[in-house]
């Protein structure tokens, strides 16, 4: 299975009365955009704004971030399952805007009061230590803030929010059609009858099996409490793997992050080189008893065996116990002969002095360590706040006190932060011994 | 020109060997014994203002005594930087070099150089220290070194005195301490990834930038011989609270623990508690607290005589457990016990989420 994926990247983006781009300016229809987005009646209105990095600008109310892409050859079309039909991807041909993304921002308190189904968004600066520690602030950012109708559940405000990012995303890339690409990148994975190492990615997916939506979608499916899964990563290249989009924190993942997934590109720039990418292990964690850990890590590994894997890279998303159903994954694949090497970031606390891992098996023996989520930070005060909040609130407990966004903020972590933990390895962020 | 104070044990003051390890603490102006040997290396660069040596035996058998006088002479000299060592392979005088480094650092600020073989049974406790301001130099293994130990001392105790910026511990030299700091490295985690992926796959040597902790195991005490006539104390990681929150608990990483009264109460009405946790769906335990204070069940056993009658503890003890840091933990973990011991508690029932 082939994807060519032609870039075409963007610069500069315009808000005006029509679509196009040439010369690395994106022209957007603005007031068509936003009738697009408000066709959904859970929408009551939009706006637009471009934030480009250096700017002196803080984004709050983010709950996503996405590239926008389109299908120009192949079966089915971008993001499937959420904006149309379920018919497999991955293959053919894909346009995609880069050096920008949409970021979905949208007021939302929801239903729920607290706890790990609550809603929580993140904020973004362009400049200054906020954009040093997070990926986003690279981009060239088309900022689509959401006033959402009243009273909507938290499933029915995630499907307002994602149908209309992944709308907008497929529209803009849209205006490409027809165009040249700068360049067009082939992925394929590995050969048959290759002498080179066979390398899988096992992705740990945190899921809340209870939860409306459980975290991590599959063409729109929410994964709760399966067994690991094959997934060909040219699905991921073409958007079949969706988020909790009203959930936005430094250690999870965006839609942006499983489009453009760091270990998956790597692992394909290094394909028929000095590996052989043999495909993704979707593993589904947070088995919630000890039983569960157990044979999720089992039948990860014993899948890994059978596509006949020599070594692993194995990466999560999550935070927490889940972190030992991924542990007892690298202890069961090594416990089979499959060298394995984690990449993730570290909790320790008190500015890393505690200890940096939650649980702890002999046989990871090789860590990559990309930074400490739990690193204190000191954000300056801005010239404008763009977003959905003028006000933030710094801690995430019931009763906790606003903060006005546009000032200096003070975090103990990077939590809120979208992009403030590495946590697939894109950038060089690490911890070093002291 | 840089002030030190030199801190050894007898043996290195030129005073003997074991029978003088019972010699109490002593100072000295200027340099003595092994100290000559540090000036010796240190040149103009610095001047050990005093040798301060005590005897391994005093110093284990009146550690507080014996800190409490170092740190007094330390501080009245007030150099820019203090020496341990080096300790070599020797246990005794390795773990006095390093309790003396922490309370001088951690009491006085002063930075500190300590130097003994990496093998030495001290080193945990000096990482378990985590102090900033303490460097271990690992040595040779015997005295047969001293002259090298002296001289990567005296250097690294040149930069700390002067305030120089100490990187990390694979840049420097020192033994790392267990303090990780979020820095940016030359290249991005994937490519590290695959080539040390690569490396294990042919069986090569590779460096891992995570090594692995190891817990402690704790003996679990023994049970009771009779439920009915102990207090029975429930402490609870779910984070139920009275509704409203009123110690504002934070969802994740909190740093203290709270008791509430449950001595008039049968049952927890839903309505009255929620729980503050970052970790779960609170929607359950909210619409039943008893997922988190089995207060009905334990009162249903209070009538059956299996927990003694009145003998239910009043309140029960909660922190969220949520992503909490262990340190904090077990900080948390020893006050709570303190107080139960304190009330006459003789049982727990521990309850997790």
């Amino acid at each position: 299975m082939r994807l060519e994926m032609a870039e075409f990247p963007v610069t500069e983006i315009t808000l005006g009365s029509e679509f196009g781009y040439s010369s690395e300016t994106l022209k957007i229809n603005a007031g068509e955009l936003k009738s697009l987005i408000l066709e959904d009646r859970h929408i009551k209105d939009a706006s637009l704004e471009v934030v480009a990095p250096g700017a002196k600008v803080r984004i709050t109310g983010i709950r996503d971030i996405v590239e926008p892409r389109v299908k120009v050859e192949g079966k089915g079309q971008v993001f499937p399952g959420v904006l149309g039909p379920v018919v497999s991807v991955g293959e053919g041909r894909t346009h995609r805007l880069s050096g920008m993304a949409v970021v979905i921002a949208a007021e939302y308190e929801g239903t729920i009061r607290s706890g790990s189904a609550a809603q929580r968004s993140a904020i973004l600066d362009m400049w200054g230590p906020g954009a040093e520690a997070s990926r986003f602030s690279a981009l060239l950012n088309l900022v689509l803030t959401l006033r959402l109708a009243e009273g909507l559940t938290e499933l029915e405000a995630h499907t307002a929010i994602q149908r209309a990012e992944c709308q907008v995303a497929k529209r803009l890339a849209e205006v490409t059609i027809g165009l040249k690409p700068r360049r067009v990148e082939s992925y394929e994975l590995g050969e048959d009858g290759s002498n080179l190492p066979r390398v899988v990615l096992i992705q740990g997916c945190h899921s809340d099996s209870h939860h409306a939506h459980s975290g991590i979608s599959y063409y729109g499916l929410s994964i709760r409490d399966s067994l690991a899964t094959f997934v060909h990563p040219n699905e991921m290249l073409d958007g079949a793997i969706g988020i909790n989009t009203t959930k936005a924190v430094c250690h999870h993942p965006t839609t942006w992050d499983w489009q453009n997934h760091p270990l998956v590109l790597g692992l394909y720039r290094e394909n028929n080189r000095r590996v052989n990418f043999a495909g993704v292990i979707l593993e589904r964690i947070r088995f919630e008893t000890h039983h569960g850990k157990e044979v999720i890590a089992h039948n990860t590994a014993q899948m890994a065996t059978a596509l006949r894997a020599d070594g692993a890279l194995v990466t999560w998303v999550g935070g927490g116990n889940a972190f030992i159903d991924v542990m007892l994954t690298i202890q069961a694949c090594e416990q089979r002969g499959i060298k394995t090497v984690l990449v993730g970031y570290e909790s320790g606390v008190k500015s890393g002095v505690d200890a940096p891992l939650l649980y702890y098996v002999p046989e990871a023996d090789a860590v990559v360590s990309t930074g400490n989520r739990n690193s204190p930070i000191e954000l300056p005060e801005a010239e404008r706040v763009v977003g959905a909040y003028e006000e933030i609130q710094i801690l995430n407990y019931p009763g906790a006190p606003v903060v006005p966004a546009r000032g200096r903020v003070k975090l103990d972590a990077l939590d809120m932060i979208v992009g403030g933990a590495d946590i697939w390895g894109m950038q060089s962020w690490t911890c070093k011994a002291y | 020109m840089l002030t030190i104070v030199h801190i050894v044990n007898q043996f290195f003051a030129g005073l003997g060997g074991e029978e003088k390890a019972g010699s109490p603490v002593v100072v000295v102006e200027g340099a003595a014994g092994v100290a000559r040997g540090l000036q010796a290396q240190l040149g103009d660069r610095g001047k050990v203002v005093a040798t301060i040596y005590y005897g391994d035996n005093y110093f284990h058998e009146h550690v507080e005594e014996a800190k409490g006088v170092i740190v007094r002479e330390v501080g009245k000299r007030r150099p820019d930087v203090v020496v341990a060592g080096p300790a070599f392979n020797s246990g005794r005088y390795g773990l006095a070099s390093v309790e003396i480094c922490q309370a001088v650092a951690e009491e006085l600020g002063i930075g500190c150089v300590v130097g003994m073989d990496a093998e030495n049974p001290a080193v945990p406790a000096y990482r378990e220290y985590r102090n900033a301001r303490v460097f271990l130099l690992p040595t040779a293994e015997s005295a047969a070194g001293m002259t090298k130990a002296l001289s990567v001392m005296a250097q690294f105790a040149c930069r700390v005195g002067s305030g120089a910026e100490i990187k990390s511990a694979e840049e420097e030299g020192y033994l790392p301490r267990g303090i990780r700091r979020l820095e940016r490295t030359d290249r991005p985690g994937v490519e590290r990834a695959i080539d040390i992926l690569l490396k294990k796959v042919a069986g090569q040597p590779f460096v891992t930038e995570g090594p692995m902790e190891v817990w402690d195991q704790v003996a679990p005490a023994a049970p009771l011989a009779d439920s009915s006539s102990a207090t029975i104390a429930v402490i609870t990681t779910s984070g139920l609270v009275p509704w409203g929150n009123p110690d504002g608990f934070k969802t994740y990483r909190n740093t203290f623990w709270r008791k509430y009264n449950i001595a008039e109460l049968g049952v927890l009405e839903p309505g009255r508690w929620e729980a503050v946790h970052g970790g779960y769906n609170v929607s359950y335990m909210n619409e039943n607290p008893h997922y988190g204070v089995p207060l009905d069940a334990l009162r249903a056993l209070e009538a059956k005589g299996k927990i003694g009658k009145g003998k239910l503890y009043p309140a029960y003890y909660v922190v969220p457990g949520n992503q909490a840091s262990p340190s904090a933990m077990k900080r948390i973990g020893q006050e709570i016990a303190a107080d139960l011991r304190k009330e006459g508690v003789g049982g727990v029932l521990l309850v997790a989420t």
